[in-house]
């Protein structure tokens, strides 16, 4: 009986020990990072790291002082920093194809080496043991095309391989030290590494489909209801410039900015929204439920990562009216609708989580301002939010303004601080909060600390204040709050989408390094004389801005002239054989009869026989042809032609080879049509 | 768990109504037909001393089916609520259903004093709470009992702590681990059949090994953030055989951490059995 007794003892300790031992288990370490962008923290919050692209340092912060210390020179047009476990600092400079690494002596900062790397580096992560540096090249070295991620030794600085991901990758995350998913900013999703092969081993998601359940599929993913006023509208989306992944490792979100794909109304909506009429761009405009119903709606992807096999994503049925209050939705809305009118929300670029992972920060690069929303509920709000059409609760907590352009954000370990990098104004903001309870608020704390001044030209950095902003009323709407580079993305260039005007499909043109300006008449369909035509009907009918003025119209001038031609592997000072064969062919075919001069365009106007005649969305009053576009940099900006028909270069010359409508290529062989592809690549 | 409270339910009922009195009760096991009714006093023979002994609990009635067995009332000290420990090597077992939890506990004597055991509680199934449950009986006189009470172990919640808005956690007060310890004092008439009461209290500690920033930039909590949490509760356990006890219990948690609910008050309804 005695010995029966103690085993049965033995038996009930055993098991609770063994629940007690399951209860505390459970967590998993992550590629979690307490910052991103533009802007990082040392690993003892001591001191703030931002980089300045226009002034090619990084500036230190001793955040105690809140005073700037030291100005460190690294690579050119520097874009984003993360500082490795042991407390060096990475910077990736886009326009060196190097990243920077930077030691922290006593007192100094020094950088110790450029890591020579892709073309236009980007994103970075460096693995919780310290192993390896990951960076992001927005193009291969060997082809503009497509962009790569590189793992680097960090004991030895050297590259261990570069693996292809897919076509202008942007922002990286680690998932659990062998996993990353990597974003691609106009396919608008993401591509998920395992890191031990390398290889890719899920090369997108169905993201594109769950946003659009209810017209593509015909199912909807949650209970709200129908769509509103009985237009389908579907969304594509861009711009997915960041990915942070929780704590636990089990969700990622992606910055993204939805971009509608259905025919743009171009009348007013069905009620007129408080904050003024929008432009047809608004969310009035076009139909619809809230912003959803504009034509550029700032978002939040959400990704289920817990899973080895699959990246799966969670997002809501954008087509329906009220995605955003679903309390049963354990993940942020997929639109981030303001609950604040006079604080609208454009253009996300970088966001950041608490190190519990309740809470996430998003940097609003087109509104300068600050999104902060709860991660795994909707449920962080003030009690109800204005969303455009009626009183609901808005699953974003605060909406906190700063100073302009920030892309750069870090939240301090103790979890009461966050800093903000304002890109344009060279400041540091810093958020606390302020009061307690129900009477909490997040505010800007003091002035924002300067940390660099101007060194572009007045005009030129007025003008990029207003090329970005959506929150300007003279360049835009409050319910409208797009930017000029809400479409001409990432310094001007392009999006990578065709909008479906109701004049036809209009591909976003890029703007940057093709002499914009003096290549007047402007737009597909050469409508506009002059700039200041273009302004009067972009800018106050579309955006919904009260007018600019000619100074702002010659500001933005200054901005678009400054805009770099994006770089290109293929562009140097040796071409190959077969680059030098395209660049006869070219002349053969008589390209250059069209694409002729410093900027590649004569400003004329031809049928290239891509008219869409039929359809649902036609082009309509385009008798003189579509106007010439400037072929500088050509290669990196797919999809090509007005329509984005031609996914590749290769597949615009050989689909209509033979109808000398395009060039006269029809008696060009196959070679020769190779030799033009390959010259056209490196413009 | 229902069948058995009703079953429990109707004997007990049956038992009121028949009013046998004291120590003359007959037990029929299910499908028997009741046994008849003693015969009067006057018709009963004279005592001689060449007639049986009165029947006892080891010999069936002579006479009657070998299925009966007359058996004196026997008092029902089979305790999982009050400070009365189970004797060595008997165990016992109760469910109860009640508001907002259902749970179930087994314990096992292990000496006179000390009971071991296990417990288990769920939110209807929004968090799962498995512990370990100790009894120690400090002291007793009579029908009186003191002990503390200890018990500890981890709980398993269903959603995230990042996506638990006013959910279990805030509800309960627990968390991934919880313990607890504290005093029972239970008291019991000297009837058979009399009543338990009982009256705990006790300070559950909360460890959650999962805590997460409440507020944006209201600061980072510790790894482990360790609330103490205050349980009281009263009740009784009824018992309707030697055996078995109806229990019914109310109660009130109060919760030391801010963002939980106050209080959560407590009520259920079980039975307490022996186990073979």
């Amino acid at each position: 009986m005695r010995a029966l007794i103690r085993h049965q003892v033995l038996l009930v300790a055993g098991l609770g020990g063994a629940v007690l031992f399951l209860g505390a288990c459970g967590e998993q370490s992550s590629g979690y990072t307490n910052s991103a962008g533009s802007l990082a923290l040392s690993r003892d919050d001591a001191f703030l790291y931002a980089v300045d692209t226009d002034n090619d340092f990084v500036a230190v912060v001793d955040t105690a002082s809140n005073t700037l210390v030291s100005q460190v020179p690294v690579g050119r047009s520097p874009e984003r920093v993360v500082v490795g476990p042991d407390d060096t600092i990475y910077v990736s400079n886009r326009a060196s194809r190097s990243v920077s690494v930077i030691k922290r002596g006593a007192g100094q900062w020094l950088e110790v080496f450029q890591i020579p790397v892709g073309v236009e580096p980007v994103g970075l992560a460096v693995t919780p043991d310290n192993q390896t540096l990951y960076v992001v090249n927005s193009t291969s070295l060997e082809s503009p095309e497509v962009g790569t991620l590189t793992a680097i030794d960090v004991k030895t600085l050297t590259p261990r391989w570069d693996l292809v991901v897919g076509e202008e990758p942007r922002g990286v995350a680690l998932i659990n030290g062998n996993r990353a998913l990597v974003t691609l900013f106009k396919q608008g999703d993401v591509v998920t590494v395992d890191l031990q092969g390398p290889a890719v081993v899920q090369r997108g998601t169905t993201l594109h489909q769950t946003v659009n359940a209810t017209v593509l599929n015909g199912t909807s993913s949650g209970s709200a209801p129908p769509t509103f006023g009985g237009a389908q509208r579907t969304f594509h989306a861009r711009g997915m410039s960041d990915v942070v992944v929780t704590p636990d490792g089990r969700r990622a979100f992606a910055t993204t900015q939805w971009s509608r794909e259905d025919t743009l109304t171009t009348t007013g909506g069905p009620t007129t929204p408080p904050g003024g009429p929008p432009g047809s761009y608004g969310g009035g405009g076009g139909g619809g439920c809230g912003h959803t119903g504009g034509v550029a709606t700032a978002g939040l992807s959400t990704f289920d990562v817990s899973s080895m096999e699959e990246t799966i994503p969670l997002a809501d049925d954008l087509d329906r009216c009220d995605p955003s209050s679903d309390p049963n939705k354990d993940f942020p809305a997929s639109a981030l609708l303001s609950p604040d009118l006079e604080r609208p929300i454009q253009g996300p670029v970088v966001s950041v989580m608490d190190s519990t992972g309740n809470w996430l920060f998003v940097a609003n690069y087109n509104t300068d301002n600050v999104a902060v929303l709860p991660v795994a509920s909707r449920q962080g709000l003030r009690p109800m939010g204005f969303d455009g059409f009626s009183f609901r609760p808005s699953s974003i907590h605060s909406v906190v303004p700063v100073g302009s352009g920030p892309n750069g954000i870090a939240l301090s370990r103790d979890g009461k601080k966050a800093y903000v990098y304002n890109s344009f104004d060279h400041t540091i903001s810093t958020l606390v909060q302020q009061g307690s309870g129900a009477e909490a608020r997040l505010v800007t704390s003091g002035r924002a600390l300067k940390v660099a001044d101007d060194v572009l030209s007045p005009d030129v950095v007025a003008g990029r204040k207003l090329f970005f902003s959506a929150s300007d009323s003279r360049m835009t709407a409050a319910n409208t709050t797009m930017a000029c580079g809400t479409c001409h993305a990432q310094n001007g260039r392009e999006d990578g989408h065709v909008w479906m005007f109701a004049d036809g499909p209009r591909q976003t043109p890029s703007l940057a390094g093709r002499q914009i300006t003096g290549s007047a008449p402007f737009h597909w369909n050469g409508q506009f004389a002059n700039l200041a035509e273009f302004l009067g009907e972009t800018v106050n009918l579309r955006m919904g801005g009260t007018g600019a003025t000619n100074d702002m119209a010659g500001q933005l001038a200054a901005y678009i002239d400054s805009l770099e031609l994006p770089d290109n592997p293929l562009r140097t000072n040796a071409p190959t054989e077969a680059q030098l064969r395209g660049a006869q062919v070219f002349q053969t075919a008589m390209c250059n009869s069209c694409h002729g001069g410093q900027a590649l365009t004569d400003n004329s106007f031809h049928d290239v026989g891509t008219l869409v005649r039929s359809g649902s969305n036609p082009d309509m009053f385009l008798d003189r042809g579509l106007n010439v576009p400037s072929l500088l940099g050509v290669s990196r900006t797919a999809p090509f032609l007005h329509d984005g028909s031609a996914t590749t270069l290769r597949t615009r010359i050989f689909a209509t080879r033979y109808n000398d409508l395009h060039g006269k290529t029809s008696q060009l062989s196959d070679g020769q049509l190779e030799d033009l592809v390959e010259y056209l690549k490196t413009l | 768990m229902l069948p058995l409270l009703v079953a429990a339910l109707l004997g007990q009922a049956n038992d009121a109504g028949t009013a046998a009195p004291p120590g003359a009760e007959w037990i029929g096991l299910p499908g028997e037909a009741m046994p008849p009714p003693p015969a009067p006093a006057e018709a009963r023979p004279p005592p001689v001393s060449s007639l049986p002994l009165p029947p006892t609990i080891e010999e069936p009635l002579r006479g009657s089916s070998p299925s009966l067995i007359y058996r004196p009332e026997t008092p029902n000290k089979v305790s999982l609520h009050g400070g009365a420990p189970l004797t060595p090597g008997r165990r016992a077992a109760t469910v109860a259903m009640g508001f907002p939890m259902l749970g179930a506990r087994a314990m096992m004597g292990v000496t006179p004093a000390l009971d071991l055991g296990l417990s288990y509680e769920t939110l209807y199934g929004l968090m799962h709470d498995a512990r370990v449950v100790g009894r120690w009986m400090l002291w007793n006189d009579g029908g009186l009992y003191l002990g503390v009470v200890g018990d500890a172990g981890p709980a398993f919640f269903s959603r995230l702590p990042t996506n638990d808005f006013r959910g279990s956690r805030w509800l309960t007060g627990r968390r991934n681990v919880n313990a607890s310890a504290g005093a029972v004092l239970s008291m019991q008439g000297a009837s058979p059949r009399a009543s338990r009461f009982f009256l705990t209290g006790r300070c559950m500690l909360s460890l959650d090994t999962q805590p997460v920033q409440t507020d944006p930039l209201g600061g980072t909590p510790p790894a482990v953030l360790i609330t103490p949490n205050l349980v009281t509760e009263i009740g009784l356990e009824a018992p309707v055989s030697e055996w078995v006890a109806l229990v019914f219990r109310v109660g009130m948690d109060v919760h030391g951490r801010a963002d939980d609910s106050l209080v959560m008050v407590t009520g259920a309804a079980g039975v307490v059995t022996a186990l073979p």
